[in-house]
């Protein structure tokens, strides 16, 4: 039997009559994200938990759309690369990423600004370091890896400094 | 005639590619032309494929005609083959070299004639009317530069006179312009806007999934097949499963309907892999080099006096170079003879390969429509037509941004299977989407190379001698080069209607940068040299070019070679490098980044600390420096990359330094932003990466058995560049590759006393290099 699935997505609420697809099996909150909901910012790039291309927040956590089942989403808050801030209006983590360039061809980047939400969420002065772990399960093959590190520390109202990570005190 | 634009007094000449570009595009509406609404159009050939090209051709625009976007509307368009330019394929660091020096050209052609249609309009004279702010202006007298932009400028011939500097404008327009200076694509991916190839949708579309084997001699199981027939069809949303020789496709009106039937495939083979051919050794990478150095090779030499071919296999396969250099001729000379190898490495983009086709309606001719982000949109619209019977102009093909792409990756095999699914479903659009499976295994591979150096220098620290040998297959198969197509779904389905058989992979011609030789020549001064290629004729696995294709691993080779000659004759590195290198521009990057990174203060330091006896009391690791300097396909930007390493378990970078000069820069911020990902994408490639393979195909087929550069493994960067003067643009994302994997050998090499010849430089290959 169908049970509707009731969840909040960014700020929304939402009703789907059924956490399943037409055979009973339970689809994922990347699929749900993407074609029944229209929302495309949140990336598939591995269906296999291993890239960070589809983190999104749960509450203030971040997790992968692609191994979240809806099953489990009565009653979420979920919140994508959509509802973390508009054009007038950019969450001060999308702000830097523009002004650092902190992006090539930008698939990674929705992960990237999701799982940092977090990170400032729970830590909101962090330090380089602690960015570092904080994204090491997001991939980025085009290597803008220090410009997302920079754009985080902006982001976070402190200096992006390139030496601030150096314990030699090279320039 | 007045009509004609004038030359410029400080433009350069134009150069080949340009003037190539104007005899197949010769009118200004092939490039520049107005959208139904009046705003500017500019069409290139060379397609987004994440380094932002389209930003900088938008520069170039503004540049010329001395606007801002706040002036006007200017919108540069992704390419098709129903409008665009035919530039080939965006590769090889040539678009803003080529396309953007063709786009200066005609939007200068354009700034001059619209001045002189308004001087002759006003009856003003020419010399006084300025071009700025999307205005044209003289004394009291303005009107808008596009109302200038007649049919009767556009339909004209674009002056093969060089115009394009632009008197008015300031230098670096991109880099001083706000509008100008944060990439136009950008804002619309940070904000979750930008629309992606993956992200189209469209009315009555199918999903379309198609599976290949897992190796190039891969058979279909008729049994396998039925019973993932069974499996799919009983799926809600499988509309059809077909299959051709040894492809299969999955026809679906959801993703969600095609995820359940990977999740059967998952578990499940539907080919018999077993007349793979693939050699065991390939299965352990300290095997690929005498595996390489024993196939048949089709060998060339490149000396001072051009190349000359060898019939393959002529060389035996493992015979010594030439013989003249191998007699040190010079007595008391300093001899080096080493070898370095890197495994195959994989594309390994964050997103997967997608394409959209369909083929409206029974008409005759068929006529196919297919959407990718293919490097070369009109090769693959060539092979296209090979492999469905087409001829070419039945076949169009638009260009739409996917994920970053970094060479000859499963694009255009992708648009085929779209393509050959779709033929199944007339009139509807079919979307076939890679898995990361495929997008792993299936993508051409980056080929493994071996490379061995000999040379000699004086006692003085002259080089003297230099002789390199290359075993490595070809670096391309891209479409649109041979006589049947270069798409793996083509290569699979059966051969009886349109045989294509696999094809071997080629190098490019030297002039064009070659593939495996790339960079193997040394840019520095020395009296005899000779570069030896060996083309390795087997295909065990389909390869084909990655980002500065066999520049990775000469580079990587020649760089260590000059360190261990300048460790030979107790030279610090940078001095024997600039004392044998006379190009100025050269000399200029080196020196910077030896001023960037305290290259000679630091240098000093340590000297004092030995003499103290203090050598890096304080570091629990060793740490080490390194350098490395090339000129992209001795033709291109010139960089130069100082490494410092820690070397612990693994090798960890702590920081880049880097200098480049890439000639005229349109847009400062990214040309760092490449030649920082370049770096970090060299670092990846050099410390990191290896392809596993085996009996059955790549194995390294998720991001656990690949591993690429984490954030936790990025070192701290400074770019700086040089800008000369009145230099042509040469491209900057290639430019970074070869002199980071350098210095970071001889970073590693001077932190633990110990050379690792063979990439990745991790713990397993320093044993093999001190066990051998």
């Amino acid at each position: 039997m169908n049970t509707p699935l009731h969840f909040t997505l960014n700020g929304q609420e939402v009703t789907l009559p059924s956490a399943k697809d037409p055979d009973g099996h339970d689809r994922s909150l990347l699929d749900v994200l993407r074609h029944e909901l229209g929302l495309k910012a949140t990336r598939l790039g591995c269906a296999q938990g291993q890239c960070g291309a589809c983190t999104v927040l749960l509450g203030e956590r971040a997790i992968l759309a692609c191994e979240t089942w809806m099953s489990e989403m009565q009653g979420a808050r979920i919140t994508t690369l959509e509802g973390l801030g508009q054009a007038l209006e950019p969450h001060p983590l999308q702000a830097a990423f523009i002004t650092h360039q902190a992006a090539q061809c930008g698939f990674c980047t929705s992960g990237l600004l999701m799982q940092s939400a977090a990170l400032l969420m729970r830590n909101p002065k962090p330090t380089v370091c602690e960015i570092e772990v904080a994204l090491q399960a997001n991939l980025c093959r085009c290597g803008v890896h220090e410009r997302v590190i920079q754009a985080v520390l902006t982001a976070s109202g402190q200096e992006a400094d390139c030496t601030v990570h150096d314990p030699s005190g090279t320039p | 005639m007045s009509n004609t634009p004038k030359s410029s007094n400080n433009a350069q000449a134009l150069s080949p590619s340009v003037l190539a570009n104007l005899k197949k595009s010769p009118r200004v509406r092939d490039w520049v032309d107005l959208s139904p609404s009046g705003e500017i159009q500019i069409h290139t050939g060379k397609v987004e494929i994440g380094q932002g090209i389209l930003h900088a051709i938008l520069c170039i625009a503004c540049e010329q005609w001395n606007l801002s976007l706040r002036d006007a509307k200017v919108n540069v368009l992704a390419a098709s083959t129903a409008r665009s330019p035919d530039e080939a394929v965006t590769s090889g660091s040539l678009s803003i070299q080529d396309s953007g020096a063709t786009v200066r050209q005609v939007c200068a052609h354009v700034r001059e004639r619209c001045i002189t249609a308004f001087a002759l309009e006003r009856g003003v004279p020419r010399e006084t009317v300025l071009c700025q702010g999307g205005m044209l202006h003289s004394g009291e007298q303005f009107a808008p530069l596009v109302s200038f932009m007649t049919d009767t400028v556009l339909n004209e011939t674009v002056s093969l006179e060089p115009l394009h500097a632009n008197p008015i404008s300031p230098a670096h327009r991109g880099n001083t312009d706000p509008e100008l200076r944060q990439r136009s694509d950008l804002a619309q991916k940070v904000m979750g806007q930008f629309v992606y190839i993956q992200d189209l949708v469209k009315p009555q579309m199918l999903w379309g999934l198609v599976l290949h084997p897992r190796t190039l001699r891969g058979q279909l199981l008729a049994e396998r097949l039925e019973q993932f027939e069974q499996v799919a069809l009983q799926i809600t949303g499988v509309e059809r499963v077909v299959h051709d020789g040894a492809l299969v496709g999955v026809l679906a009106n959801s993703e969600q309907a095609l995820s359940r039937c990977n999740a059967y495939l998952d578990l499940h083979t539907l080919w018999d892999e077993s007349q793979s051919a693939i050699p065991s050794v390939l299965q352990n990478n300290h095997g690929i080099a005498a595996w390489l150095r024993a196939q048949p090779l089709a060998s060339q030499t490149i000396t001072q006096d051009g190349v000359t071919a060898h019939s393959p296999t002529s060389l035996a396969s493992s015979s010594p170079p030439a013989e003249q250099t191998k007699q040190a001729p010079h007595l008391q000379a300093v001899s080096v003879k080493a070898s370095f190898s890197r495994p195959y490495v994989q594309h390994a983009s964050i997103g997967l390969s997608t394409a959209w086709a369909r083929w409206p309606g029974e008409d005759d001719p068929r006529r196919l429509e297919v959407i990718s982000h293919s490097q070369g949109i009109y090769n693959l619209r060539r092979d296209l037509g090979l492999a469905f019977g087409l001829a070419e102009q039945n076949v169009e093909v638009q260009h739409h941004a996917g994920a970053g792409c970094y060479g000859h990756n499963g694009a255009d095999d992708v648009a085929f299977d779209a393509a050959w699914l779709a033929s199944f479903a007339p009139e509807r659009w079919v979307r076939v989407q890679w898995r990361r499976s495929d997008e792993l295994g299936l993508s051409p591979m980056s080929p493994a190379m071996s490379v061995e150096i000999t040379a000699t220098a004086s006692p003085s620290g002259q080089l003297l001698t230099w002789e390199t040998d290359i075993w490595s297959q070809g670096h391309g198969t891209r479409p649109g080069r041979e006589s049947t197509p270069a798409l793996l779904g083509a290569w699979q389905v059966n051969q009886n209607t349109h045989a294509a058989p696999v094809l071997v992979a080629i190098n490019a011609p030297l002039p064009s940068g070659g593939g495996a030789e790339r960079n193997a020549v040394p840019l520095y001064n020395i009296p005899q040299w000779a570069v030896h290629n060996h083309r390795v004729l087997s295909t065990p696995f389909r390869v084909s070019a990655l980002r500065s294709l066999g520049g990775h691993v000469n580079v990587f080779a020649l760089e260590s070679v000059m360190d261990m000659l300048a460790q030979s004759l107790h030279i610090d590195p940078l001095t024997f490098r600039l004392n044998n290198l006379s190009d100025p521009r050269a000399l200029a990057v080196l020196k910077e980044v030896a001023r960037l990174s305290n290259w000679f203060e630091r240098l000093a330091q340590h000297h004092e600390d030995r003499k103290d006896g203090m050598d890096d009391k304080d570091e629990p690791y060793p740490q080490g420096w390194g350098l490395g300097f090339a000129r992209y396909k001795n033709s291109g930007a010139y960089c130069a990359v100082v490494a410092q390493v820690l070397v612990s378990e693994s090798v960890q970078v702590k920081s880049l330094f880097i200098c480049a000069d890439v000639g005229h820069v349109v847009h400062d911020d990214g040309v760092k932003n490449q030649i920082e990902g370049g770096a970090v994408q060299a670092m990846s490639l050099t410390l990191l990466e290896q392809a596993q393979l085996g009996l059955q195909g790549v194995l390294s087929k998720d991001w656990e058995h690949y591993r690429i550069a984490r954030f936790g493994e990025t070192p701290r960067m400074t770019v700086s560049l040089i800008d000369p003067l009145h230099s042509p643009s040469s491209g900057a994302g290639e430019c970074s590759i070869g002199p980071t994997a350098g210095a970071l050998a001889n970073a590693v090499s001077q932190a633990i006393s110990a050379r690792i010849y063979n990439m990745p430089l991790n713990a397993e290959n320093l044993l093999h290099s001190l066990e051998s």
